[in-house]
């Protein structure tokens, strides 16, 4: 027993010495106080404007603590002024004293909220805003009310917005929350379109190009501009630019997250491979690169010098890809619409929200890079392989037509990897194929069946409509879908297709292959939709097969009732 | 022409002719008797009145004017020179009864510009919940002073300081021994301790101390609290040099400590030729230092009189133009007329600088050491301070909102606001530093509440008395205030609050705080006299007559103004 009264003796001392002077000091006395001007504290520099006019300046403090610079301006009718730690009021007068805005940040983060009366705006760990209404109960419904005239807006405002619901609450009016048919809140929205993009500049840590399409930013003035001129990541121009995927998407398409949320321009839009590490932090951890992955594509890979590296390569790709793959949802594709007004890439999660794993970085840069070199190499490694390719009616086609619909070509790959890849080419890839196969189609039924050319094409349309109504039928990958998504469909097919003829030469590559699909299969299928995931042999059958078993029979129907009305008379 | 007798017979102007030889004749031999006799008889030495060294008359060289000693009111005008009141444990019972009052004295200025006030201060023993509180403000200095330096940290357990907050220190320990919470030992220990501290602290490139100290090594920091450095505050050092002098003139026996603390600054860029206040601050591009003039109508008087106490004449600092007012209430509000939309400097008009005034220096000049009590000889400053008194009673009795304005931290963002009752051409203005309007954190303030109620004894302060006096933790001290909107107490604690607090209650039993010099000179006047460093600081001659800041008075307000 003597030992147990040890230990508890020195549990208490412990205990006693912890408390001491915590409760001498009396932590309630101060707290959110002073400690809250520490250095550590500031996340923004005061001296980077906001917006055009916006000027930094000096406050004249009595105390002894506080932030000795603020930065004030006017955005988009609201004026504004910041500190260095995030705090912020957006008001529609200078006095800053009626329909505030006030943003507050949490110690040491960007997660930052903005508060108006009974409502509360802040960025979801995916980089959507959100609200929060106080009084809003569940079967209320919301209306958005300029003057006299007044739109319902739905439910799900509560839930992560969309672009059009962000657009139609940052145009300005009163949110009006309805009970019962009878008013029970009323919130101004003036200020909110740029309280968001105030919040978002924030979690992007100032980076101009998370602003909205046509934001008044200076030509990146004090932002430390000298030193990357030569970098397209850092071009920021106040003039609108063209659409681009959104940074979600475009992350989701290289497999890492895309550096400084770069939205209004497209030429930043690079992978981590392609800039200087910047500050952002991967969503979870990540398992360590081999030390290959650093190295760019491989010249002449021999067979079995290179196969456990491009072991440890591919199991890095499956992580990533099955991360992506879990992460994404269905409003991808609205989020990839939004362009400028869904910047948000992994710049606002979580992670990235906490300052300390900004370190991480580096890591994610080195994954980009290595998923790039990853396509390049699986590109490599297949273009040989496809030699054979698939028969389409008789018509030999190029390698690279002939491989699966929707795999992506050895370009877009390089695309991806150098940050531009965009979906176009797997959409243009499957409607040429069609036509191609339209094309075909009618000399095949006028010269088969001496139909003419009118009536062969009519037919050869239908078909083509039917073949899309057919949930079976390949479809284009959505906007939305990522390159994961992508090889999933290929996933779900390259084993019809080994079946159907497609050799694999590689039998090493061949089984790499074979275990990312499972997994993909097995692990991605839930998140999958059937219209995307279901790519069947069917899709890939000939035009005329399907003449013979879905076109034949009706025209031989309508052959012999034309025969019994000539009969007839 | 002859007579029938033989006689020739003269003519009259034969007659006349004789008559006036004879006249002349006397004329003179008189005029001659008279000269020679006041030569004979009131022949004096001739008067040679001489110089003596350093007498009136002597124009005494630079080098040699550390001898003389300060003029003030009682040498010049030969009245009886104020004593230093005892501590409250030694006042005699009847203290407060044979202490002289204004009997029918008329509120108004007087020939000489001083101004009686229509209220009379507080004054007597202090009574039990008014102790019980003075010993929770000095509680929070036994906490939160730090054992290495003897700085006390500004806000609660944070170990930072600025020479405002260090003055309130001071003021906490002055009233502390004075109202007998402690004992000589103990005063003398933390005040020695303080000084040798404030001695050895680094200064602000070598002029003057930074603004900001970390009190657990006083090392100069930064707002944040990092190594480093600011500038320095030109209020700050006029309200230290206050505290200094009161200090020195209450105890002699520390008069050379203070004197060396002092001779270490170097005064040359904080006050120009006409008398303006410079602070200090780091050009964040360029890293030199910006001399900007630092003040507003209110504070910068206050400051003001700090220099003046030790010789310096901040003749511009000590004036009241420019300056506006706004009508509030039906009073006249003064403000400072400096555009803040050009100077970038706010005018807020809060009550603690009129109180400071009011407690510390009695509403008097720099020289006046005689005057009585109701009569303040710096009579605009009273009188400026009546009506900001009388305009947040105002706001109490038009509104119902308790009114005791001024410069307060609040727990949270925006950390501190100035709660104001007239700024950036708005009255009842509860701004930050940067110029946002926070009316939520509007609040009846501790200091000010317990000031006004020391210095002006009406019904209202009454009211504040009430809703302030219980405002403690005993484990921290006095909170900073009432939140004006239902929010409850702020809950924060200061040394600037407790302090402040202290020293209205101090001020109760002992009225104005400062005390005349009792000796005739001082160490800070004859030092250096062998060198060029007093030329080369800027270290002041002992003011004489010449040199007294002027009495001066404004119009006054003679009914309301809606």
């Amino acid at each position: 027993m003597r030992y147990p009264k040890h230990v508890r003796m020195t549990l208490m001392g412990f205990l006693l010495v912890w408390a001491l002077p915590a409760g001498g000091q009396a932590p309630d006395a101060t707290g959110g106080g002073p400690e809250a001007f520490a250095s550590e504290n500031a996340i923004l520099d005061t001296s980077i404007p906001f917006a055009i006019g916006a000027r930094e300046a000096r406050q004249a403090l009595r105390g002894s603590f506080g932030w000795p610079s603020f930065q004030e301006g006017l955005v988009e009718g609201v004026y504004f002024r910041f500190d260095p730690d995030g705090y912020a009021r957006f008001a529609p007068t200078p006095r800053l004293d009626t329909d505030v805005f006030e943003v507050i940040c949490r110690p040491r983060t960007y997660a930052c909220a903005a508060r108006k009366s009974g409502i509360e705006v802040f960025l979801t760990e995916r980089g959507q805003l959100q609200l929060k209404l106080e009084d809003a109960l569940a079967g209320d419904t919301f209306y958005v009310m300029e003057g006299v005239s007044e739109i319902q807006v739905p439910e799900r405002i509560l839930q992560p917005l969309d672009v059009q619901l962000e657009l139609l609450l940052g145009a300005g009016g009163d949110l009006v929350t309805r009970r019962g048919g009878a008013e029970v809140g009323r919130v101004s929205l003036k200020g909110f379109s740029a309280v968001t993009a105030y919040l978002r500049w924030i979690a992007a840590r100032q980076d101009y190009s998370v602003l909205p399409r046509g934001w008044p930013v200076p030509n990146a003035e004090g932002a430390g501009a000298a030193n990357t001129m030569t970098q397209a990541a850092s071009w920021n121009s106040p003039m609108p630019q063209p659409q681009v995927l959104a940074p979600e998407y475009l992350s989701n398409l290289a497999g890492a997250p895309v550096a400084r949320a770069p939205a209004t321009t497209a030429a930043p839009i690079v992978t981590g491979a392609a800039v200087e590490p910047a500050p952002v932090a991967a969503p979870v951890a990540l398992p360590p690169v081999p030390a290959t992955a650093h190295a760019g594509p491989m010249g002449t890979p021999t067979e079995l010098g290179q196969a456990e590296a491009l072991r440890a390569e591919i199991e890095t790709l499956k992580h990533i890809i099955l991360q992506q793959g879990l992460q994404s949802s269905t409003d991808d594709f609205e989020r990839s619409q939004e362009g400028t007004r869904a910047p948000m890439g992994t710049m606002a999660r979580p992670s990235a929200w906490s300052v300390g794993e900004a370190e991480n970085t580096a890591t994610l840069a080195q994954l980009s890079a290595a998923i790039a070199a990853m396509q390049t190499q699986i590109e490599n490694l297949r273009a040989p392989m496809a030699a054979p390719s698939v028969v389409s009616g008789g018509a030999s086609q190029s390698p690279q037509a002939a491989l699966p619909m929707g795999w992506p070509s050895e370009g877009a790959a390089q695309g991806v990897a150098e940050g531009f890849a965009v979906p176009e080419p797997l959409v243009a890839t499957t409607e040429g194929a069609v036509r191609m196969a339209q094309a075909e189609t009618v000399p095949f039924l006028m010269q088969r069946y001496g139909m003419s050319q009118e009536a062969a094409q009519k037919l050869a349309l239908r078909a083509e409509q039917e073949a899309k109504l057919r949930p079976e039928t390949l479809t284009p990958a959505p906007f939305g879908a990522t390159p994961a998504r992508a090889q999933a469909q290929l996933g779900a097919s390259a084993p019809t297709q080994t079946a159907a003829g497609v050799m694999y030469q590689s039998t090493l590559v061949d089984q790499i292959l074979a275990e990312l699909e499972n997994d993909l299969q097995v692990q991605g299928a839930p998140q999958q939709n059937d219209a995307e995931s279901a790519v069947r042999v069917e899709d890939y059958v000939l035009l005329s097969q399907y003449f013979k078993s879905a076109a034949l029979p009706q025209l031989q129907e309508m052959a012999r009732q034309a025969s019994k009305t000539q009969v007839s008379p | 022409m002859k007579s029938d007798d033989g006689l020739r017979k003269r003519s009259p102007w034969w007659g006349i002719v004789v008559f006036c030889m004879a006249a002349l004749s006397l004329g003179g031999a008189s005029y001659g008797v008279g000269i020679s006799a006041r030569k004979i008889f009131l022949a004096q030495e001739e008067e040679i009145i001489p110089i003596i060294a350093g007498g009136a008359l002597d124009d005494i060289p630079a080098l040699m004017r550390g001898n003389l000693p300060s003029v003030t009111t009682s040498m010049v005008f030969g009245e009886e020179r104020h004593v230093k009141p005892p501590r409250m444990c030694d006042m005699p019972e009847d203290f407060f009864e044979i202490l002289p009052r204004a009997q029918g004295a008329a509120h108004g200025y007087d020939k000489y510009n001083g101004y009686i006030r229509k209220y009379r201060a507080r004054r007597g023993f202090l009574h039990e919940r008014e102790l019980r509180a003075a010993r929770v403000a000095w509680h929070y200095f036994e906490t939160y002073t730090q054992p290495n330096t003897g700085l006390a940290n500004s806000v609660g357990n944070y170990p930072s300081t600025t020479l405002w907050d260090t003055a309130s220190y001071i003021a906490g320990l002055v009233a502390a021994y004075e109202l007998c919470l402690i004992e000589k030992p103990e005063f003398d220990r933390r005040i020695t301790q303080l000084l040798t501290t404030i001695k050895g602290l680094e200064l602000f490139r070598k002029e003057l101390p930074n603004k900001v100290y970390h009190t657990q090594t006083g090392a100069k920091v930064d707002y944040t609290n990092k190594p480093g450095e600011i500038g320095f505050s030109a209020l700050d050092i006029g309200r230290f040099l206050v505290w200094m002098r009161i200090c020195k003139n209450r105890y002699p026996y520390l008069a050379n400590t203070i004197d060396s603390v002092l001779l270490k600054w170097d005064f040359r860029n904080v006050l120009d030729a006409e008398g303006l206040m410079f602070g200090a601050y780091v050009d964040s591009e360029t890293d030199e230092t910006v001399y900007a003039q630092e003040g507003r109508l209110g504070y910068e008087e206050y400051a003001a009189k700090g220099f003046a106490l030790w010789g310096f004449q901040p003749r511009l600092a000590h004036r009241a133009e420019p300056f506006l007012t706004a009508s509030i209430y039906g009073v006249q509000v003064p403000y400072d007329g400096r555009d803040p939309r050009v100077f970038h400097s706010q005018n807020y008009v809060v009550t603690e600088s009129y109180l400071q005034d009011g407690l510390e220096l009695g509403f008097d000049m720099p020289h006046d050491d005689s005057s009585p009590a109701w009569v303040h000889t710096d009579g605009w400053r009273a009188e400026f301070a009546d009506r900001i008194y009388q305009v947040q009673e105002n706001r109490w009795r038009q509104t119902g909102f308790m009114t005791a304005r001024s410069e307060h931290n609040v727990k949270g963002p925006p950390y501190f606001t100035y709660d104001t009752i007239f700024s950036d051409g708005y009255p009842w203005n509860t701004v930050t530093p940067r110029g946002d309007y926070v009316p939520d954190h509007a609040a009846v303030s501790g200091k000010a509440a317990l000031g006004l109620w020391a210095l002006w004894d009406t019904d209202y302060t009454d009211v504040l008395y009430e809703a302030m006096i219980e405002l403690y933790d005993p484990e921290n001290g006095m909170f900073e205030g009432l939140y004006e909107r239902g929010q409850g107490r702020v809950e924060i604690f200061t040394a600037n609050n407790n302090g402040i607090i202290l020293t209205a209650l101090l001020h109760k039993v002992q009225g104005t705080i400062l005390t005349p010099y009792i000796g005739d000179t001082e160490v800070w006047y004859t030092a250096f006299r062998d060198q060029d460093i007093r030329l080369l600081r800027n270290y002041p001659d002992p003011p004489q007559k010449e040199d007294w800041l002027p009495a001066l008075r404004h119009s006054v307000q003679e009914k309301a103004d809606f």
